[in-house]
């Protein structure tokens, strides 16, 4: 919608690295060191979105401030960095904090807030309304839960792999502020 | 087991009168039927890990109690654990002043992220150890075994003991006035009395000399519980009740009987049972008719007679609508034959109950799709036409392939097939039983005609209500 495309300002820190064939709707902050596959997909509908330092969002994950009916505030949906979004990964959940990995095809929902160091397990979802225990570990077919000693390992690795070989094959998004004008216009370019 | 095939329609019947999908029956090439799991005696060959694929002899597995040494579970869901890394400062060997970055190794679990720390037990600075012993409560468990031996050595010796008593008694029971030498020493018997007075009294057996103490009831009596049992009660909302996670559940109490841990603290890694590889073995005849190698990473056979290698399968192909020949409860099947054997195979398939309308000729089955590749001629590859000098007729053969051969077959009264068991149909086809070189001859193959019963069972959604 036009309406929507004209809303689209994404800032990026420098240091991120955000491919261009990620769709990213709405109003979108990326913090630096930030990695973003091509086709994953940051859809700020319901308000905007402002993701932290070093995250590692990979291919087809979802991050998504969904318009929720019972509360049609915008709502900003904050999450902090060192956060891992496997691929398939679907993130609705209004808070994130800081070192959590949502494995692969993992569902958070709107309600829940997801503290610092917790794993989802993958294909698990997690959509009660609450705040998820520090160190939380969601797995198996029925989303057990236990809570462990220690948050995932950073991946610090991977994210400086990452940086140097996605700019060898895919186009990069410029660090800087894209304002509204300059992304309807790029919008209409002929691909 | 998920298949892309529904393996229910087409049954054969087994010798035990059993009716199985073709894939989980066995040829006996010495009895010439074929065997289902239930007549058939499996064996152990031997044990193997599943993960590290180490595996071992009978003998061997039981003195590791069917356990692999080196891998371990989870206790907290039962996945493996993976062996992973750190560098840590810790104190060097060499010089216990200084401070050196080293490498130490835990075990984790990738699906519930449980590791030995969690557990209690340090990391460890070489990756092969036995974890379980490091567990907390691995030292009480050890002092247990070293008790048991002894008193297992201390019945050992009792039971010697009541042996020779029983001896004893059946040797003495004999009047003894005839024989003790005082009385009568006429015929030099006294020496052997004295000899069998002897054994019956064993009195060089002393009695065991281990220390077998009385049960005493503890002095002190028993300290109230601790208070960390009563958990604080679980408020409805929270799903993680604060304390619930420090309890273990039911399965991973149950998990580990030795331990038996009431609390997530108390989980150790659990050593990973061993699978074995079993053999199988006709009952009538004793001979295999299933023999893997030894080596668990080696999936190849030495004696493989699975029935699907042996038999010719039918598969039902397609179900097409009834042409109107014998009023509408009819309909056109497809059947399709497939050769196992590297060689043209003669099939011929007769309907037992008279339902299906089948052509009742011999067919010929050209060579199945790797040897076919071989033969010189394309056509003959491409099995277009059929090996034998008989040609196809339209109305009895639809499509021909490599190894394969689509017959038409008209079912009638497709309607009562549903209530019904299905159709019974005789497949009478070549076996080609490689009889070992003799001492005169060469190899030498012996073609024999076998028989099999099938059952076919049409789905229920086929041709009967494209009609209603």
């Amino acid at each position: 919608k036009i309406s929507e495309m004209s809303r689209t300002s994404v800032k990026i820190a420098p240091g991120a690295v955000v491919c261009s064939e990620c769709e990213l709707r709405g109003d979108i902050t990326i913090g630096q060191r930030t990695v973003i596959h091509p086709k994953a997909r940051i859809l700020a509908e319901a308000g905007p979105i402002i993701i932290g330092d070093g995250n590692l969002i990979e291919e087809v994950a979802v991050i998504h401030n969904r318009p929720d009916e019972s509360n049609p505030n915008e709502k900003v949906m904050i999450i902090g960095s060192q956060n891992i979004f496997e691929v398939g990964s679907r993130c609705e959940a209004v808070k994130v904090g800081d070192f959590n990995v949502l494995e692969a095809r993992s569902f958070v929902s709107r309600d829940t807030v997801v503290s610092n160091g917790c794993t989802i397990g993958a294909m698990c979802s997690v959509t009660g309304r609450e705040v998820l225990p520090d160190n939380c570990v969601v797995y198996g077919a029925a989303s057990h839960r236990k809570v462990v000693s220690e948050k995932p390992p950073a991946q610090t690795l991977q994210l400086d792999f990452l940086a140097k070989i996605l700019p060898n094959f895919h186009h990069i998004k410029k660090a800087g502020a894209s304002s509204a004008a300059a992304a309807a216009a790029k919008q209409h370019r002929p691909s | 087991m998920a298949t892309y095939l529904n393996l229910d329609v087409v049954h054969y019947i087994c010798s035990c009168k059993v009716s199985k999908p073709l894939c989980r029956l066995y040829l006996c090439k010495h009895c010439f039927e074929l065997r289902c799991q239930d007549c058939v005696l499996p064996e152990v060959d031997c044990q193997y890990c599943p993960n590290c694929l180490d595996y071992m002899s009978s003998g061997e597995a039981k003195v590791k109690k069917n356990r692999c040494s080196a891998c371990y579970d989870c206790p907290s869901c039962g996945h493996t654990l993976s062996t992973r890394a750190t560098s840590a400062t810790l104190p060097s060997p060499d010089d216990p002043t200084k401070q050196v970055a080293q490498k130490v190794y835990y075990l984790l679990c990738a699906f519930c992220r449980w590791t030995t720390r969690d557990g209690g037990i340090p990391d460890q600075r070489a990756p092969s150890v036995p974890w379980r012993n490091l567990a907390q409560g691995a030292e009480l468990r050890q002092d247990n075994s070293k008790r048991l031996t002894t008193l297992t050595e201390a019945f050992r010796q009792l039971a010697l003991k009541e042996k020779a008593e029983k001896e004893r008694k059946k040797i003495a029971v004999r009047k003894k006035s005839f024989f003790s030498p005082g009385l009568t020493d006429r015929y030099g018997l006294a020496s052997v009395a004295l000899r069998k007075k002897s054994l019956a009294n064993p009195s060089h057996f002393t009695p065991p000399t281990v220390d077998i103490p009385e049960a005493q009831a503890t002095e002190d009596p028993p300290d109230d519980l601790d208070e960390a049992y009563w958990l604080p009660p679980v408020p409805e909302q929270s799903p993680l009740a604060p304390g619930l996670h420090t309890r273990s559940s039911l399965l991973q109490r149950l998990a580990d009987p030795e331990i038996q841990p009431e609390r997530s603290s108390q989980l150790a890694p659990i050593s990973k049972p061993v699978l074995c590889k079993r053999s199988l073995r006709c009952r009538q005849c004793d001979h295999n008719l299933s023999k893997p190698e030894l080596n668990p990473a080696a999936p190849k056979f030495k004696i493989n007679l699975c029935a699907l290698y042996n038999v010719p399968e039918m598969r039902l192909y397609s179900v097409g609508d009834g042409e109107g020949g014998e009023g509408d409860d009819c309909c056109q099947l497809t059947l399709l034959l497939t050769n196992p054997a590297s060689k043209p195979t003669g099939v011929r398939l007769r309907c037992l109950d008279s339902r299906l309308a089948l052509p009742d000729r011999e067919f010929s089955l050209g060579p199945c799709g790797d040897a076919a590749l071989d033969l010189d001629d394309p056509l003959a590859a491409a099995g277009a036409q059929s090996p034998s000098s008989e040609p196809d007729r339209p109305d009895e053969v639809a499509f021909r392939g490599p190894g394969r051969l689509g017959l038409l077959a008209r079912l009638r009264c497709a309607r009562q097939l549903a209530a019904s068991e299905g159709v019974r149909l005789e497949l009478s086809y070549e076996f080609r039983n490689i009889v070992l070189p003799s001492a005169a001859a060469g190899e030498s193959v012996e073609v024999r005609r076998l028989t099999a019963e099938l059952l076919l069972r049409p789905p229920a959604s086929s041709g009967a209500s494209a009609k209603a």
